[in-house]
């Protein structure tokens, strides 16, 4: 705390009063605002501002301005220039008062940055607590503020007595032992010894001074508190009080979530990975932990918990290995519930490495606990659950059927196009559930049903393309879609479509009852008879080549 | 010698006590020379620029100097001027001179710097003629204003402020809070209750103060012990020591403030101890000694169940953690983690080793003397202790701590007051508070010595150590006769 010197002189100018009543009423004006608005408010930074300028004038004006606190009231010179109501929810004076503040004083320099910390002191202490975590003195203390002078009684210690250092008993058993011949070695105090001389008096090397400064440099530093949650681990391990239990998981989901936020993710790993190894062995030695663990491990897999992870994977290099790897191995031993907080990370952060990690940590979740993806689902952003919807691949089969069920017929074309894109990346695909996608009123998704069916000779596609193209009527106009619909007959055909294919082709007055131009007809005919690469179909092809019939010939040479 | 002075020769800063001792030195010199000597005298010139020169030193930090007596002792400024061997014939002679002018002191002020040497010596000569004249005050008083605007005449006796003694009526206090603050904090989590920290904070914030002012006060308290109440007095002397340790490697003022905590809280665990093995008077057995080991765990589930900012747990949890833990990590408690301990952690050891084994407990009625506790230690230096650690630690206290009880070579006994490491002082002769027999098998505190008074004459040391005793031996409280 610095010291300077009372201000003593009695005679004041009226315009000093009130310069100095002026600035007390910013101050006031500022902290009121302050404690209504966020700090960073462009409301609060105005106060601020206005409090920064007042003072400054003041204190360029009268050197400095020194306020002294007497129960509510703020004097300059003595002479009071606020006086606080006891019914002001915003009080201050009282609190500086309580705290045993006797006067503060902000002098030349004063910066922005100082006034805003005052103010965070004076909203964060301002309300009396019983217990509390420090007061005004020990947050300004903290500070440091260089331009901030105060002073403060032993307010705390009123009661409190002053030891009298020649009450203090120094040993009822050395008085006895000094006049006892007691032959017990061990219980003879050292009496006397020789001067000590020691090369350890000496100074420091020059190696041990740079030692030294490189451990406190180090000690001053901010860093991830690795050491902290070795410790809270430890003590789990050996605490055998359920309540004691409880309070050291309370402040480790602290710990972790500052560590998480630091870039610890190595650290956070190895706590996770001792809690996993504690939950077993606890099963046996204090099951009354294992939920407790159990519920730690959710709570931190919560987005609240998580958020820390953000900037780690905002900033993540791909070619960071090593890196991506502990992300991976985080993200994999987190509970089902770290389903939100992936999400929400990948709708924040687009980077492809990043968005694959996500992934990947998703599917290890979802094979621990699929369920939670469809609850999870019922309230997710279009945008989050088309970034989703590659996992449904590695769900059980009832529930990704039911989710793409969901996803395949959803108003949204990316959803739609998503589910279709897990279908097609799938093997083995239920190939029916793209059949009502042959009419989607986009064409990029019928393409790529079209695409699902015909991935492969199947007959179940043949026979649904088949009806599909003989129904004669389409609710998708246009002749590319119908050749689409011949095309994927050819690729997943077999020569049970040859003879419905060879009339298309060939007959000139059966297929009359298609609805539309006979001609797409037949060229998609003969398109779907050029891909079925059988031997039959390529007889067909040669004879329509030959035919006489312009409109045959035609169709043929659109192969091309 | 009347040409002596401790200016210094290079740019470096003057030591202010020193330079006091010079001002006082050579205006006594120059007014008992000018007595028997004329103005033109090789040594009365000599003396003269001397103490000119001193004045500009002081005139440097002081806007004023003032020199006073009050109560029978003299004060330089507003302090009392240590009375020792080395200045005991100057300060006496200086009393007499006060006395025989009939005035309680005088001010010289900042412009005295400008004076030439003529005008200092007419002032001497006004000095010497007041000394023989019946109405000395007035005819200074009035001499003064016509012919030496530089030099106030004290004319009343006034209550001198004594800072120093502030300071340690100060630090005595902060003592009494932080021991009430951590006693407070105990009894609360034994009736568990909700513990808040504020207390704690604002007293260690306190001693944090105190240290980087005035050192010495609050380390020549740590010698405190306390056989009643050991925990909370051995609590508070180390984050005294670990503080002052924290504050000569250059940790920040907020460093220093986690480190005193983690002093004050390193054993709070032992709450949880049974009293029975606590206080138990002889050996424990492997059983009792698990127990306590169980303490430095402990202590960390206590301070994470405090009410305090999760910042400032988590800042202090692992030195109280690790201070049973050794340099080359056995002690206990032992784990699987094979990290090196914290800089706070080692320091903590340290600190609370050097605490321990020079008080007395119940259960080991073998304490050492202060002395025989940095030998003890630096056997350990390397394996139980950080070498760099202990190499600063023990120069910090000195081969004689505050607090250890000598016998000189007279016979008479003394505790260590000061051992700082100043440069014009042997270290192996620090100052020294007689121990005065009182009749009654106790002792008063007496004068005090330097030890590195040389006799005039012989040029040899007056006293000299014979050796060191262990003040538990002798029911003494060394704090009661250093601070």
């Amino acid at each position: 705390m610095s010291e300077i010197l009372e201000q003593t002189s009695p005679e004041i100018s009226q315009q000093e009063l009130q310069s100095a009543t002026n600035v007390v009423s910013l101050l006031v004006s500022a902290l009121k605002n302050s404690s209504i608005y966020p700090e960073e408010h462009s409301i609060t930074q105005k106060f601020f501002y206005k409090v920064l300028a007042g003072l400054q004038k003041h204190i360029k004006q009268f050197n400095g301005l020194r306020l002294d606190i007497a129960h509510d009231a703020l004097l300059y010179h003595g002479e009071p220039i606020y006086q606080e109501m006891s019914s002001n929810e915003d009080r201050f004076v009282g609190s500086l008062f309580a705290d045993g503040i006797t006067w503060i004083t902000f002098q030349e320099g004063i910066t922005l940055e100082e006034i805003s910390s005052f103010f965070r002191v004076i909203n964060r202490y301002k309300d009396f607590q019983e217990e509390a975590d420090g007061d005004l003195v020990t947050a300004l203390w903290d500070l440091n503020l260089p331009h901030l002078y105060y002073d403060a009684t032993d307010v705390l210690w009123e009661t409190d007595k002053v030891i009298d250092i020649n009450q203090i008993n120094r040993s009822s058993i050395y008085s006895e032992d000094k006049t006892s011949d007691s032959s017990e070695e061990s219980a003879q105090p050292d009496k006397t010894s020789v001067p000590v001389e020691d090369s350890s008096f000496s100074g420091l090397t020059e190696q041990e001074e740079q030692i030294l400064h490189t451990m406190v440099l180090e000690e001053e530093q901010e860093k991830p508190d690795e050491d902290v949650l070795d410790i809270l681990a430890i003590i789990l391990q050996k605490q055998s009080d359920e309540n004691d239990f409880k309070s050291v998981l309370l402040f480790l989901k602290e710990e972790f979530e500052k560590v998480l936020a630091k870039g610890g993710v190595s650290i956070v790993l190895d706590l996770l990975e001792n809690l996993h190894v504690l939950m077993m062995a606890s099963k046996v030695e204090k099951p009354w932990a294992v939920p407790l663990i159990g519920k730690f491990l959710q709570d931190i897999s919560t987005p609240d918990s998580l958020s820390g992870l953000h900037i780690t994977l905002s900033t993540l290099d791909a070619k960071d290995g090593e890196r991506i790897d502990q992300i991976n191995r985080f993200l994999s031993v987190l509970e089902p519930q770290a389903i939100d907080a992936i999400a929400l990370f990948m709708e924040d952060i687009p980077s492809p490495i990043v968005q694959h990690i996500l992934l990947d940590a998703l599917k290890h979740i979802l094979v621990k606990e699929p369920r939670v993806l469809e609850q999870f689902l019922k309230h997710a952003d279009d945008s989050v659950a088309v970034k989703i919807m590659p996992v449904l691949e590695i769900l059980p089969d009832d529930m990704a059927k039911r989710l793409m069920q969901k996803y395949l017929h959803h108003s949204s074309t990316e959803l739609r196009r998503a589910a279709l894109a897990v279908l097609l990346h799938k093997k083995e695909s239920d190939v029916r559930m793209a059949f009502p996608l042959l009419e989607d009123p986009n064409q990029g998704i019928r393409e790529l049903a079209l695409n699902l069916l015909s991935r492969h000779r199947s007959h179940v596609s043949e026979q649904h393309l088949l009806k599909y193209i003989q129904k004669g009527t389409y609710n998708v106009t246009g002749p590319e879609h119908l050749v689409s619909c011949y095309r994927a007959l050819g690729r997943c055909g077999s020569k049970q479509c040859l003879p419905f294919l060879t009339k298309i082709l060939l007959n000139r007055g059966w297929n009359s009852f298609l609805g539309f131009g006979k001609l797409i007809h037949r060229r998609g005919a003969a398109e779907a008879l050029h891909l079925l690469r059988l031997p039959e179909a390529d007889t067909i092809l040669a004879q329509a080549a030959k035919s006489r019939f312009p409109v045959i010939k035609n169709a043929i040479n659109s192969l091309g | 010698m009347g040409n002596e002075t401790n200016i210094p020769k290079t740019d470096s800063p003057p030591d202010i006590e020193l330079l006091q001792e010079d001002f006082l030195r050579n205006f006594l010199r120059l007014v008992q020379t000018a007595r028997i000597h004329a103005d033109s005298n090789k040594l009365v010139v000599e003396l003269a620029n001397n103490f000119l020169k001193v004045t500009k030193e002081l005139a440097r930090e002081h806007d004023m100097i003032t020199l006073q007596l009050a109560g029978g002792h003299l004060y330089f400024q507003s302090e009392k001027i240590p009375h020792l061997n080395r200045n005991a014939v100057v300060l006496n002679q200086l009393t007499d001179l006060l006395h025989n002018l009939d005035i309680p002191g005088l001010n010289f002020l900042r412009k005295m710097q400008e004076i030439s040497q003529e005008t200092l010596l007419s002032f001497i000569r006004m000095i010497i003629k007041a000394a023989n004249t019946d109405n000395a005050i007035e005819f200074l008083v009035s001499t003064c204003k016509r012919k030496f605007p530089w030099v106030e005449i004290i004319q009343q006796q006034s209550d001198i402020h004594d800072e120093s003694q502030d300071r340690r009526d100060r630090g005595i206090k902060t003592y009494s809070y932080a021991l009430a603050s951590l006693k407070e904090v105990t009894e609360k989590i034994v009736s568990q209750k909700v513990v808040g920290v504020r207390k704690a904070i604002r007293v260690v914030q306190k001693m944090v103060d105190s240290i980087l002012e005035d050192e010495p006060v609050l380390l020549g308290l740590s010698t405190i012990r306390d056989y009643d109440d050991y925990t909370h007095t051995h609590s508070v002397n180390v984050s005294i020591l670990s503080m002052c340790l924290g504050s000569r490697i250059g940790l920040s003022p907020q460093s220093l403030e986690k480190l005193g905590i983690c002093g004050l809280f390193h054993d709070l665990g032992k709450v949880d101890i049974p009293l029975e093995i606590l206080n138990k008077k002889g050996k424990l057995d492997y059983r009792e000694f698990d127990e306590i080991k169980k303490h430095s765990l402990n202590s960390v589930r206590q301070i994470i169940k405090l009410h305090a900012s999760d910042e400032l747990k988590s800042k202090v949890l692992l030195p109280p953690f690790e201070h049973h833990l050794k340099y080359n990590l056995t002690g206990y408690p032992q784990t699987s983690r094979p990290k090196p301990l914290s800089l706070f952690g080692r320091i903590l050891a340290i600190a609370d080793v050097y605490d321990a084994i020079s008080s007395p407990r119940t259960y080991r009625p073998s304490a050492l003397s202060v002395d025989r506790a940095i030998q003890l230690m630096l056997k350990g230096s390397g394996t139980d202790f950080d070498p760099i650690l202990l190499k600063v630690f023990v120069n910090m206290l000195g081969p004689y701590p505050v607090g250890t009880l000598v016998e000189l070579n007279t016979g008479q006994l003394a505790f260590v007051m000061s051992a700082e490491e100043k440069e014009k002082y042997d270290r192996m002769r620090p100052t020294v508070v007689l121990l005065d027999p009182d009749g009654n098998d106790g002792y008063t505190k007496g004068a005090k010595i330097d030890l590195d008074t040389k006799n005039q004459t012989t040029g040899e040391y007056v006293y000299e150590i014979a050796r060191t005793l262990n003040p538990v031996v002798f029911g003494l409280q060394p704090a009661e006769f250093v601070i």
